[in-house]
């Protein structure tokens, strides 16, 4: 295929997937930015992208990740959007929710905000970008069997810091507490709820 | 690598659960743009990136891999992340305290049990074994000692206890510090192959105050039985880890919880088997670690990123081989002493595996701050493993401060400000209990 077919066809196949990748970690304005810089690296080159569209969207996926960490501005934006991501009561997509929902769903975010930008970017990939731990591994630039464990752990912070999100301030109040807030056993129930 | 895909049924199981979580919480639903590669605005940019010049078949191409993150990404060890995120990482935070003095939220006096004073086995703390020559060949007897096991006979479950403690300084800021242990034990119950999830049973073990003289301190503060958890801001220390701020640390013993396994032996040795078949092989086995290693970015080095991965291998369902070959990497870390046959915090005696190292950029300030503007001091920790030489299984992990960040003074025998026991693993038929 002539390389112009060859990134036109790349960009039709994975243009969406890219600017859902960058929207989800940037503001809209960046993440635009985001996307022309990864196909323009995808073009100068061409021969390092995977035939296999399972891995070539990964790859774009690992190139959108160096070129955010790479633009300083879109750090900061970043680092806003997440601090708006994790505010208390924030909907997804402005769709109202029963109270519950939003109430938890602040939880989670404001768990998944806690945790080392490594950990996000893992549950990222396989949870929202749905990856496998092969494609998940090739966007992070890792083996499969490194990032099995990286995904592991991740989840494992995620839980703790669930835990934690449970022990707020204003449920001390509910009875007897078993050590840590983190371990009591209301704590423990939401938390295995959520991951059962 | 294409290991045995009990790494992928494992893992796809937590996966989905992941995704049911994490779902709602996706800012951009996964249909979204789908027909935005055709509007205008983005083919004029498809058309200027395709009018770009390419470079030539033969000129060097950038680098295949994203460089690492320029920011440090600092990583605890794994057994401990579910237990107290919180509580292990409040000796980093609370070694500011001594140094800087500011203001510690206060304490809230409350009725409730004492606690009682850690108990010291005897012979601790204090005894230095005297002789501290390099590890290589011990190592090395173990790795060949382990390697001629024969391989356990595998159940329906593996099972493996843990109990931790973490030493944090608690009390007011001007008045007399103290200070306390904060204790738990996790069970892990993680079954081979698919046909079950697994579960960790969690239980706070309670406050203990670490000797009479904090026992003293802690009533002249009003014996509080519960404080609130220092704010964590991270740090560059092997047990750094921004975790989740607010929460309190009470004094009393907790009931036990059963909850889902977010949690479980390492995805790379489930079932005994993925890591024997990847990893075996101490060079495969350390290219696995080195290739984590060069995205946790650790301050202190890849020596001691191996060190500190040692002690949950040896602990987690693998074969003799792979343990072997895990002795045999720490065989060749430089720095790594044998300090002969110590005693962990419980009493047990084995073989004392040590390895320091000096960290850039340990935490000397306290408080809520920004991890980013954090001052911060180099500072010396001792990781310590200590095995059974006649198994190979490890006894006990301990984290010693050699020298704290800054003027800190940590006044633990020892410099001890963390303990991991491991009670034991092994496969079993038993049902694990109920959620």
């Amino acid at each position: 295929m002539e390389p112009g077919e060859r990134l036109t066809a790349l960009w039709r196949e994975h243009h969406a997937a890219v600017l859902r990748y960058a929207c989800r970690r940037t503001d809209a304005e960046a993440a635009q930015d985001v996307v022309s810089e990864t196909f323009m690296v995808a073009w100068r080159r061409l021969p390092d992208v995977p035939d296999d569209p399972a891995q070539a969207r990964p790859w774009l996926y690992a190139v959108a990740r160096r070129v955010l960490a790479n633009s300083d501005r879109s750090q900061r934006r970043s680092q806003r959007l997440s601090a708006q991501l994790t505010a208390v009561g924030l909907g997804a997509q402005g769709v109202p929710d029963p109270a519950d929902d939003v109430t938890e769903r602040a939880r989670v975010r404001q768990a998944l905000g806690r945790l080392a930008e490594r950990d996000q970017e893992a549950l990222r990939l396989v949870c929202w970008e749905d990856l496998d731990l092969a494609g998940a591994a090739l966007a992070m630039g890792c083996s499969r069997a490194a990032m099995a464990v990286r995904l592991h752990r991740a989840r494992r912070r995620m839980a703790s810091a669930l835990r934690a999100a449970d022990s707020g301030p204003g449920e001390a109040a509910d009875g007897p507490v078993a050590g840590h807030e983190s371990h009591t056993s209301s704590a423990g129930r939401v938390a295995g709820h959520e991951w059962a | 690598m294409n290991g045995p895909d009990v790494i992928t049924g494992r893992t796809s199981r937590s996966v989905t659960r992941a995704r049911s979580l994490l779902a709602p919480v996706n800012p951009v639903p996964g249909d979204a743009f789908a027909g935005t590669w055709s509007e205008p605005r983005w083919q004029a940019e498809l058309a200027g990136i395709l009018a770009s010049p390419r470079p030539r078949a033969g000129a060097a191409a950038e680098p295949a891999r994203p460089p690492r993150r320029n920011q440090p990404q600092p990583r605890r060890r794994r057994r401990r992340l579910g237990l107290s995120a919180i509580g292990a990482t409040a000796a980093v935070t609370a070694i500011v305290v001594f140094a800087v003095g500011g203001p510690p939220p206060a304490a809230t006096p409350s009725r409730g049990p004492e606690p009682s004073v850690f108990r010291w086995p005897s012979a601790m703390p204090g005894a230095q074994p005297g002789d501290a020559g390099p590890a290589r060949s011990v190592l090395l007897a173990v790795a060949s000692t382990v390697a001629h096991q024969p391989a356990p006979k595998v159940g329906a479950y593996w099972r493996s206890t843990d109990e931790y403690g973490d030493f944090t300084p608690m009390g007011p800021a001007l008045g007399p510090r103290y200070m306390i242990v904060e204790r738990g034990r996790e069970t892990e119950w993680d079954p081979r192959g698919n046909s079950a999830s697994s579960l960790v049973v969690e239980q706070w073990l309670g406050v203990q105050l670490a000797s009479r003289a904090d026992a003293a301190a802690w009533r002249r503060d009003g014996s509080p039985t519960t404080w609130p958890t220092l704010p964590d801001v991270g740090s560059a220390d092997p047990e750094g880890y921004t975790s989740a701020n607010g929460g309190s640390t009470h004094a009393a013993p907790g009931k036990p919880t059963v909850e889902f396994g977010g949690s479980g032996p390492s995805p790379l040795s489930y079932d005994g088997k993925a890591l024997n078949t990847l990893s075996a092989d101490p060079a495969l086995l350390r290219g696995l670690l080195s290739q984590d290693y060069r995205l946790a970015h650790e301050g202190g080095g890849l020596g001691a990123w191996m060190f500190e991965n040692a002690p949950d291998l040896l602990a987690d369902p693998v074969t003799p081989a792979v343990r072997s070959a895990v002795y045999r990497i720490l065989a060749d870390l430089p720095g790594a002493v044998n300090l002969g046959t110590v005693r962990d915090v419980s009493g047990q005696s084995g073989t004392g595996i040590a390895l320091a190292t000096r960290y850039p950029r340990c935490l000397v300030g306290a408080g809520p701050q920004d991890p980013a503007n954090a001052p911060t001091a180099p500072c010396t920790v001792q990781q310590r493993l200590i095995i059974n030489p006649a198994t190979g299984l490890p006894l006990a992990y301990e984290l010693r401060y050699v020298s704290p960040p800054g003027t800190a003074h940590w006044p633990v025998a020892g410099g001890l400000f963390s303990y991991e026991i491991y009670q034991g693993g092994g496969w079993t038929n038993q049902a694990p209990p109920a959620r």
